[in-house]
């Protein structure tokens, strides 16, 4: 990299002909394959460049009529790692065989397949002999993974809007991936699945994205989760009546967003309690009795809920170590309530206040009362706060507050915007 | 207080300062090194002009991961900083473009030289032909008519 030629001056322009070969491969390498081949034509540097790429993209919304002769191109490569494919099984369910058949014997490492319209089937070599570690696929249907598949060297797994035949069909594929660290999920609201169960005990980051769609199935749908290596885990759920998740003691990163509300067993938070950051927009009211979070230093949380005033003094109870602070409202969906209805200031101080938070912010003030008391409550007693920032659409309400905030809080810098 | 956060200080080739976080200057492995390696003050750069130096800067205090450990592209705010990336390249010049693509490169900051690739990329997918393609990115033709009607024959389904 460093052989590169920097000594321009600022008058002359720089072109794209001297950068080195491993920055034009990444320009190639964005491109669908059929482009990145017609760039043989510019100049001689060019012409057997895209013959160094090692990943091919096929995109069936602009090149559906060259299906036939791409496949023909791909069947001559010696170098094919990686394949994308965009394609529209309306008429090629036979011909995405022939394609699976190729990354299965020729060893390939990476494999997406997003299919413009629904249903086809993955055939069954796929997950018997294949070298693949990356499986990417969207829209897709699966038939259940033959019994003797393993899927030896899957990493990472997407299933985007995907659908199985049962919630068994789900537990048997993932059953089947022995080393499985990065799973994400996208649900669709049509779906035989009723229950999603994710039992890898080698999963280190899990993504859910259940927002999706418009209804809610019937009956007892959402999550089952078992993954104890867990460290990254983003969940954004506004169907799920159904949660149920284990603990998950390396955990680094929690984003959760979900709106199961008073089922008796949602004990989920106690499940998250080793993170260090934690996002988190939930209706839940449940208590947090013997819950520690002992490494947690960042806190957002969503101000939709009405108990959220609740929450936050349990967890600022519980996180000893928090540092940051965030209170906002997640997305559109989020309605806040026009007060804070259970406000009641604490028997105590928790420690995290006076000890280590240094940055509080506030998004979406609406400066009712009870805010206000809540929002003085803080800086009054956030002995270490560095910086305060509000947000507010009423430029009155914040002046309002600047003037009592700064009688509790000396020492810190404040953000009224 | 002790615990304030470590500022440097990066001087572009036409000598504009920037006053960043440490954790900015992570995102750059050439930076990190020089940071670790050498620890002044102030770190002079003179392979970039300050024009550029204050996109990077701009990209790498919004890039910076909020938890080092556990951040991955999967986070909540995945979308608002594809939003954001989309924003930042959105009208931006081709020469500014080559720029950072150079920048990007001798700093080595691979998401930022990942987001140029992928606007130059754009850039020659909205071509309707190789004409075009040349015009637009500069390149000029050293084949012979032969030539090129040898390359056009040789990968022939690729030019439909």
């Amino acid at each position: 990299m460093n052989c590169f030629r920097m000594k321009h001056e600022l008058t002359e322009t720089r072109s794209i002909s001297e950068f080195p070969e491993e920055v034009l491969l990444k320009i190639l390498t964005c491109l669908p394959s059929k482009d990145a081949v017609a760039t043989s034509v510019l100049s001689s540097q060019w012409r057997s460049l895209w013959k160094e790429l090692n990943t091919f993209r096929f995109d069936g919304n602009s090149y559906s009529r060259d299906y036939g002769r791409f496949l023909l191109f791909i069947t001559n490569l010696s170098n094919l790692e990686s394949l994308e494919l965009k394609i529209d099984p309306a008429y090629m369910n036979k011909q995405i065989r022939t394609l699976v058949n190729l990354a299965v014997t020729r060893s390939m490492r990476k494999l997406s397949v997003h299919m413009i319209c629904s249903c086809f089937e993955l055939p069954e070599n796929l997950f018997v002999y294949s070298q693949l570690v990356t499986v990417i696929l969207e829209k897709a249907t699966l038939v259940d993974v033959p019994l003797d598949a393993r899927l030896v060297c899957l990493k990472s797994l997407h299933l985007l809007s995907v659908r199985f035949s049962n919630d068994e069909s789900v537990e048997r594929l993932l059953s089947r991936c022995p080393v499985l660290e990065d799973l994400v999920v996208r649900r669709i609201t049509f779906t035989n699945v009723k229950v999603f169960t994710i039992d890898v005990a080698t999963l280190r980051s899990l993504c859910i994205d259940n927002s999706c769609g418009k209804s809610r199935p019937e009956g007892v749908h959402g999550f089952v989760i078992r993954t104890p290596s867990l460290r990254c885990f983003t969940i954004k759920d506004r169907f799920s009546n159904y949660l149920q998740f284990e603990d998950m003691p390396e955990l680094v990163k929690a984003c959760v967003s979900v709106v199961v509300s008073d089922q008796p067993d949602d004990m989920f938070l106690g499940c998250l309690a080793s993170t260090q950051y934690l996002s988190l927009c939930s209706l839940t009211s449940q208590t947090l009795s013997g819950i520690c979070f002992l490494s947690l230093e960042h806190l957002e949380l969503c101000t939709c809920s009405s108990e959220w005033w609740n929450l936050l003094n349990l967890i600022l109870n519980a996180a000893p170590m928090l540092q940051v602070l965030k209170l906002k409202l997640f997305q559109k969906h989020c309605v806040q309530h026009d007060s804070i209805d259970s406000w009641n200031q604490p028997s105590h101080v928790p420690e995290s206040l006076t000890s280590h938070l240094e940055t509080f912010e506030w998004r979406q003030y609406k400066g009712t009362e009870k805010e206000r008391e809540a929002a003085m409550y803080i800086l009054a007693n956030a002995s270490g706060l560095k910086k305060a920032t509000f947000y507010s659409e009423k430029h009155e309400i914040l002046k309002e507050l600047e003037c009592v905030a700064k009688e509790v809080q000396s020492s810190c810098t404040f953000v009224f915007e | 207080m002790e615990n304030e956060k470590k500022m440097i200080t990066l001087k572009s080739s036409d000598d504009v300062t920037f006053e960043v976080e440490e954790a900015v200057v992570l995102e750059s492995q050439f930076l990190s090194h020089l940071v670790q390696d050498c620890p002044a003050p102030e770190h002079k750069i003179k392979e970039v002009t300050g024009k550029i130096l204050s996109k990077v800067v701009e990209y790498c205090e919004k890039h910076v991961v909020v938890v080092v450990d556990g951040g991955d592209s999967s986070s909540s705010s995945g979308d608002d900083l594809k939003k954001w990336d989309d924003k930042f390249i959105k009208e931006m010049d081709l020469s500014t473009v080559y720029d950072l693509i150079a920048a990007a490169n001798y700093l080595n900051i691979q998401a930022l030289l990942d987001l140029m690739c992928q606007r130059v990329a754009d850039v020659i997918t909205a071509c309707k032909d190789h004409k075009e393609i040349r015009e637009t990115l500069g390149i000029v033709s050293d084949y012979t008519a032969e030539e090129e009607a040898e390359v056009l024959k040789e990968n022939e389904w690729a030019f439909d």
